[in-house]
């Protein structure tokens, strides 16, 4: 048991002293179990599903698992297999489509899974990709049942989900060498919330995407209703390396949009704009490179505290201040290197 | 020897608590080092240094193996990563996997570390709950007065009252608590606890006490007394019992620190148990002198006429000095050098053997400056008595929270009790704002404020408290209480917040609801209950689904759910929904399909209870006026076939059978003939299109007989059915 400390305004570690146990995926290779050597199955994702009641993840094992998780006590429910490489990422859908859950995978396919009656079944089998599939998004439940795919084929694939049980797709050219992530705009203005009031219905809706790409860029992505296609709205220029992931801020009263980026380069970059026609600001989340590859940016649900996991085993937990100033709240990492190790 | 003497001047507080445990102070100042990393500031007007305060978590057990270093871990295709909890902000962190497998030259063994996960709650002790729960009463009445009408002396000291009140009574409950399970999370607890005492109480004294005239000076002592306990009450005991007081190691070390922290009586006290003993008539004589000296000082505690406190201070000093001055002082001893310091009223002396700023302060404050201004401690006091402690000692955070209420700074004080606790910034900053002790737009924000963030720094604390709340989501309900009074930006987290609350059971979805309806939530309440609809839908609650999916502007999804009931219906042949429909016929909806539930329900009612007429003049006015979607218009024709062959009476007329045969050609007709008949019961056996046209030749024959029927015996149409056999 470790101390955790609070996420919020304090940082003195008291009283929100914290708990931490842990929960064992029993992922494993399946190829080599048949050989009957131990072979690696490093989880590569792990998500939550919208009420944070269940937790999946995803292994080089090629399996999903997919937990009960409440308070300290967690159970495996359920193992999904049917990918044939490792599994990158998967991502639920919002509850009002049902228990679903988005996989994509080393083997070039996104799987879709559903959960009707305690069983879950492939609903879909997504297999336009040429190569290895790095990241599945769901948009806001606002634009209704759309995934967004983003593949080392360099393309960007987004399926919507039709009433009548039939998908279309979409596929656009990302990034030349190959995309590494995705990640949905919130569905809201930014601003509108707080100029229009959270719920005046009246909100307008933005249709956006960003994606992260080994050609060391960050695009943005916009649905036009005129002519029903998706269009490259803007170009990020920033990282020196590849982009492995981007990850949008949920707008949640917040007066702009906030993109978060990391990359091979070592950096997190925070693009924010104030309007959907504004320009993109860049800063770096600071000053100096991080010490290895950063993997991963995730927000949290009130969009204030960014999670950046870095190749030199450290979490670390950042905020904005009260001047705008990116900060370090706290960080994680393995026991054994405050020994020196 | 009297033990009823206290050897220090407890607070009410103290007392109430009875915190008398040898092992731990009452109300010692917290330290806030328990992470090990925690850096410590030495200037208290520089800002703060951000590297300094990141707080460093250790997974424990490691992923990393003892005897394998990180970097070589990192090697094997091995890395950390993260993801939140959306809800309650809590982190899942798990050993990932850099690249595929089949990427990586060489395969590498997997170990029970790389398949676990570590979640990291940011879970709230139990014991709080009460705390938090009381202090959110007191947050709402404070929130329901108008901040620029509130203002009444009675209103604050009430509110103030119950905060302590609700501080006090957690601390206490701790206290009993630490009895029977000493464990570091009572421990932690404790201390915040008493952090928030101290501060809450020194702020109040500060910046808050309507009585102006009770000087800072005595106020300060009472609260040193009550909080910071460092001075040691068995030492006392231990003084008083010793039959050689004077010749004990620790005696005048002991007496300069009541001293400094005003614990005159007790000084007195013990100097007199001292005396009593005293054989020595030349040391008597000087424990005499300082004695009576004591015993004149001029109680700070009392209020003079202006000037007069002040010139009997200064005679005060003087009598201290002709005593340190004297002959007989040598007589006490080397060990009450110290003491005579103290009785000296130099504030460098007294700074010189202070243990910690608090007492420099306190001492500075009694022997010094008595009559000090609240307006002037900065000056007076923490000017000169400061300095020498930043240099050579580590200043905590909280340290800084206590110096800047003595500064009065304001909003320096929020800005690091933002710092601290989110409860204490939260709360502190309520009281101050509402009463007017405190300009919020004096914080700068500006970089989020030029942008339009339609909230002020007082939501913005008050919204860090509720996320921290979050992680416990029993507290729903509260977190939801703060938000909701934090302008638009509260507004907004909570809309998205409170969709992702669980609903455990129906009595919390009914409360989640009820909660949204009553403050609007509009885009909430939708989301909510298409999210239970679809649940609902899924076991097979349609009347609840329907009803759900309405309140949610969901047609469509309506439109679904009622083909379900009615595929249920052609698949079993029963439709029975009593109970569905007396839920649904409460909504008021404009959904044709809910519309034609409902009269096709009146149908099968009528059916039922042999009311055919009624049954039948149901299923013309289905086909004739539109309620009815055309794909169920084969379903209700084939509805029709009983009444159509009922050998007793003559149900439709000839023009009802007119436009019972003109819908069915109509779908017959169509070019979407194939879709509209879909419904129409499959055979397992033969070809479909076989059975489908035998079940439409029975349909026409049906009809056509029942044409010729309607001419020769046109059906009269009484008040009550005949009731079949």
């Amino acid at each position: 048991m470790v101390s955790f400390d609070r996420l919020f305004s304090g940082r003195m570690g008291l009283g929100q002293a914290a708990t931490q146990h842990a929960l064992e995926t029993q992922h494993e290779d399946m190829i080599v179990r048949t050989v009957k050597q131990r072979q690696t199955g490093e989880i590569h994702d792990a998500q939550y599903d919208y009420y944070g009641k269940r937790l999946a993840t995803c292994s080089s094992d090629r399996s999903i698992r997919i937990f009960d998780v409440d308070g300290e006590s967690h159970r495996l429910v359920e193992t999904l297999k049917g990918h044939e490489g490792p599994v990158w990422q998967i991502s639920w859908a919002h509850p009002k489509f049902g228990c679903i859950l988005a996989s994509c995978s080393y083997d070039g396919k996104v799987f879709v899974w559903r959960e009707q009656n305690g069983q879950w079944s492939r609903i879909k089998e997504h297999t336009s990709h040429t190569a290895s599939v790095n990241s599945v998004a769901w948009a806001p439940h606002e634009l209704g049942p759309l995934l967004a795919c983003a593949s080392s084929d360099g393309r960007v694939s987004i399926l919507s989900f039709k009433d009548d049980g039939s998908w279309d797709t979409a596929l656009l050219d990302a990034h030349a060498i190959g995309c590494n992530s995705v990640g949905w705009a919130p569905a809201t203005v930014p601003g509108s919330l707080t100029s229009q009031g959270p719920n005046s219905g009246k909100g307008p809706i933005t249709k956006r995407f960003s994606s992260g790409g080994c050609d060391n860029l960050v695009k943005i992505w916009a649905y036009r209703e005129d002519t029903k296609t998706w269009k490259e709205e803007e170009t990020l220029e920033g990282h020196t390396d590849w982009v492995r992931d981007v990850a949008w801020a949920p707008n949640i009263g917040l007066p702009k949009n906030y993109l978060a980026s990391c990359s091979q380069d070592k950096t997190v970059l925070i693009w924010t704009q104030d309007t959907p026609s504004s320009p993109w600001q860049k800063k770096a989340l600071r000053d100096e490179k991080f010490a290895d590859v950063v993997w991963r940016v995730s927000w949290s649900l009130s969009g204030n505290i960014l999670a950046v996991s870095c190749g030199d085993n450290k979490i670390t937990l950042w905020k904005e201040n009260l001047s705008g100033e990116w900060e370090c709240v706290s960080e994680m990492e393995e026991k054994n290197m405050a020994g020196g190790n | 020897m009297s033990t009823g003497i206290p050897l220090i001047q407890p607070s009410n507080t103290a007392l109430t608590f009875n915190a008398t445990a040898a092992k731990r102070s009452i109300f010692s100042a917290p330290t806030v080092d328990l992470n090990l990393t925690h850096g410590m500031v030495h200037d208290m007007d520089r800002d703060q240094n951000d590297e300094e305060y990141v707080a460093v978590l250790h997974l424990d057990p490691s992923p990393i193996k003892k005897d394998v270093s990180a970097d070589s871990w990192a090697k094997t295709n091995r890395t950390l990563r993260s993801t939140f909890r959306p809800t309650t902000n809590e982190i899942a962190v798990y050993v990932a996997g850099r690249k595929a497998a089949e990427e990586f030259p060489t395969k590498q063994k997997s170990s029970v570390e790389d398949n676990t996960i570590f979640l990291c709650q940011a879970a709230i002790p139990k014991s709080r709950i009460p705390f938090i729960e009381q202090t959110f009463k007191v947050f709402l009445d404070i929130a329901s007065k108008n901040p620029y009408k509130a203002g009444g002396t009675s209103d604050y000291k009430h509110h103030l009252e119950r905060y302590n009140k609700a501080i006090e009574e957690h601390l206490a409950h701790l206290y009993v608590e630490s009895k029977t399970n000493d464990t570091l999370e009572i421990e932690q607890e404790t201390t915040l606890m008493e952090s928030f005492s101290a501060v809450w109480q020194l702020a109040e004294a500060v910046f808050l006490k309507s009585d102006r005239n009770q000087p800072i000076a005595f106020m300060f002592n009472e609260w040193l007394a009550t909080h910071d306990t460092s001075q040691d009450q068995e030492l006392g005991k231990t003084l008083l019992a010793d039959s050689s007081k004077l010749t004990h190691p620790d005696f005048w070390s002991y007496i300069r620190r009541c001293l400094l922290r005003g614990m005159i009586e007790s000084v007195i006290f013990i100097l007199e148990q001292t005396l009593n003993d005293e054989e020595d008539e030349q040391v008597a004589r000087a424990l005499e002198d300082l004695v009576r000296v004591l015993k004149d000082i001029p109680s700070s505690e009392k209020t003079f006429p202006p000037g007069e406190f002040h010139s009997r201070h200064m005679n005060w000093k003087e009598e201290c000095k002709k005593f340190t001055q004297s002959k007989h002082v040598k007589h006490l001893g080397k060990g009450a050098k110290d003491v005579m310091k103290v009785l000296s009223c130099e504030a460098e002396e007294i700074i010189d053997v202070s243990d910690c700023w608090e007492e420099a302060v306190s001492g500075t404050f009694l022997f010094v400056h008595p009559d000090c201004e609240r307006e002037n401690i900065g000056r007076q006091i923490l000017e000169t008595c400061l300095p020498p402690f930043l240099e050579s000692t580590d200043v905590t955070l909280l340290d800084r929270i206590k110096i800047a209420i003595l500064q009065m700074d304001d909003v320096k004080t929020v800005r690091l009790c933002g710092e601290f606790h989110p409860w204490l910034v939260a709360h502190l900053s309520t009281v101050l704002q509402q009463y007017g002790y405190l300009d919020m737009s004096a914080i700068d924000l500006q970089d989020i404020a030029t942008q339009g963030w339609d909230s002020n720094i007082h939501d913005f604390f008050v919204i860090s408290y509720a996320q921290s709340l979050m992680s416990n989501l029993s507290l729903w309900e509260i977190v939801a209480g703060y938000l909701i009074r934090c302008g638009h930006t509260g507004r907004s987290t909570l809309s998205e917040w409170i969709c992702h609350v669980p609903l455990n059971s129906s009595e919390k979805a009914h409360k989640v609801l009820k909660f949204c309806e009553e403050n609007d939530l509009k885009d909430s309440l939708r989301s909510i209950n298409r999210v239970m609809a679809v649940e609902e839908e899924k076991r097979g609650e349609y009347a609840q689904a329907i009803q759900h999916f309405i309140v949610s502007k969901d047609l469509d999804r309506v439109a679904k759910v009622v083909d379900n009931l009615v595929l249920g219906y052609l698949e079993h042949g029963q439709f029975d929904l009593d109970d569905t429909l007396a839920s649904i016929e409460a909504l008021d909806t404009t959904s044709t399909h809910v519309q034609f539930l409902r009269s096709y329900a009146g149908f099968h009612r009528d059916y039922k209870n042999c009311k055919l007429a009624k049954a039948g003049e149901t299923l013309v006015k289905l086909l004739s006026n539109g309620t009815a979607p055309k794909k169920y218009w084969i379903v209700l024709l084939l509805d029709a076939l009983p009444l159509l062959e009922n050998k007793q009476q003559v149900i439709f007329d000839s023009s009802d059978t007119f436009v019972l045969m003109q819908s069915l050609e109509e779908l017959v007709g169509s070019q979407y003939k194939s879709e509209y008949l879909q419904l129409l019961p499959q055979s397992s056996s033969g070809s479909t299109s076989t059975v489908e046209e035998a079940q439409l030749d029975v349909l026409r024959l049906s009809l056509t007989r029942n044409l010729a029927r309607s001419f020769v015996h046109p059906p009269h149409r009484p008040d009550e059915d005949i009731l079949m056999a």
